[in-house]
């Protein structure tokens, strides 16, 4: 072997001994240490409605009243006080697969120790919020695309927290699969099994992935109402970098809708003349 | 000076011949702010027509302070001077201001009654919907100027 093969040779693997060992220590410093925290427990009970205000506009509305699990009592389900929420919104339907919803929402986050006087019992929290709704419908399945985002001013219940502005971007698909009938209609058993996942971003957000959540529910059309409930497992950050959380958690849903366009009384606005 | 009231009593009698409100209801969204406590806030309401273009508007504002809670509750009566598309009303209420802080150490809790004064217009872009700008002033309240933005719906 000539003398400067070798020399290039020892130099070869002095350079990707350096790599290995780089990379070697490098992830022994950076490799992120992830948490896992035991699996928590929660019961969220919701009203949806949606009522048709004219051809393209409807006035939609959640409310939904959460309890969640005691500190003690990871499986209890209703231990605590979670969240009411109330979401509103007027929705714009551009055709039959599109529309848009545009509205506030106004949270009230419960204390997370109702025994701790350092923490408020509920704040507020106020969101404008927007959705993108693409549906289709395959085989008698109906399928939703929900793009949804999310202008959230959010605090901590400790007194004195300070609010903090984020911005999320939720994406859920969601399947309508009618069991006893070819489509949805009235009087139709069915199974909706979904996926939504979470994005954040913010000045103070370290965590871009907020959340993301399996969602099975079984339900029932019957005329007016959709009544819908199941199981939901979500996985997502908390506030402590590289921890994160996993609830089973209870739905319990009711869907009111209701067509506004042919209850209208005709007004007459004028007065016989004079 | 004679021809002035002629002008506006030509105004009148017009409005009168033209709005027809008895009985009406309506549900209204906004958001405010004052000017005064620098407070943003959402504002839902309802609105009643006992009779022809006067009505009762009861709405409420939860206020979003930095730290503590605030709401305002408004009970206010409006008058409309027009019908069709752009209606225009001047208001008279009575409002309570209720707030809650977290730091004071002198007062805890604040709850203050105030008269309401404003006009506002409401332009309906749809049969079903509409518009609705507002400014009113609470003169008990530290004269509390307050701008309303918001949508209204015609429920009849």
């Amino acid at each position: 072997m000539k003398k400067e093969t070798f020399v290039r040779k020892v130099k070869l693997i002095g350079f990707f001994t350096f790599i290995w060992m780089a990379n070697g220590y490098g992830q022994d410093l950076d490799e992120p240490v992830r948490t896992n925290l035991a699996p928590t427990t929660e019961m969220w009970n919701g009203l949806y409605l949606k009522l048709r205000l004219s051809d393209k506009i409807f006035w939609y509305q959640e409310n939904h009243y959460r309890r969640r699990a005691s500190a003690d009592n990871r499986s209890d389900f209703v231990g605590r006080m979670g969240q009411i929420y109330n979401r509103a919104g007027l929705v714009y339907l551009f055709n039959d697969q599109f529309e848009v919803t545009v509205g506030p929402t106004l949270v009230f986050n419960f204390t997370p120790d109702p025994e701790n006087l350092e923490y408020l019992n509920s704040t507020l929290e106020p969101r404008l919020w927007h959705q993108w709704l693409f549906t289709q419908s395959i085989a008698g399945i109906k399928i939703l695309h929900q793009f949804r985002f999310e202008h959230r001013f959010k605090r901590d219940n400790l007194i004195g927290a300070d609010y903090k502005y984020t911005d999320r971007y939720r994406y859920k698909f969601v399947a309508y699969i009618p069991l006893n009938k070819p489509k949805m209609e009235n009087k139709t058993l069915f199974l909706s099994p979904s996926n939504e996942i979470f994005f954040q971003t913010g000045k103070y957000q370290r965590e871009i992935f907020e959340d993301n959540r399996v969602y099975t529910a079984i339900g029932y059309t019957y005329n007016n109402f959709m009544f819908f409930g199941g199981h939901m497992w979500t996985y997502g950050s908390t506030n402590n970098p590289g921890t994160y959380a996993n609830k089973h958690i209870i739905r319990l849903n009711v869907m009111y809708t209701l067509d506004f366009r042919n209850r209208r009384r005709p007004v007459t606005r004028s007065l016989p003349a004079l | 000076m004679k021809k002035l009231i002629l002008f506006f009593a030509l105004i009148l009698i017009g409005n009168l011949a033209l709005a027809q409100y008895q009985g009406q209801f309506r549900l209204q969204y906004g958001n405010d702010m004052g000017f005064s406590s620098g407070l943003f806030g959402m504002n839902i309401g309802g609105e009643y027509f006992p009779v022809d273009q006067i009505s009762f508007a009861p709405n409420l504002s939860v206020l979003f302070p930095e730290t503590g809670k605030a709401s305002n509750l408004h009970l206010d009566a409006r008058y409309y001077f027009t019908d069709d598309k752009l209606e225009l009303y001047a208001l008279l209420g009575y409002a309570n201001f209720r707030r809650r802080y977290e730091f004071n150490p002198e007062k805890t809790y604040e709850n203050t009654g105030t008269m309401n004064i404003g006009a506002g217009v409401l332009y309906k872009f749809i049969e079903e919907l509409g518009l609705n700008a507002e400014i009113k002033l609470q003169p008990q309240n530290y004269n509390e100027f307050i701008i309303k933005l918001g949508i209204s719906y015609f429920i009849n």
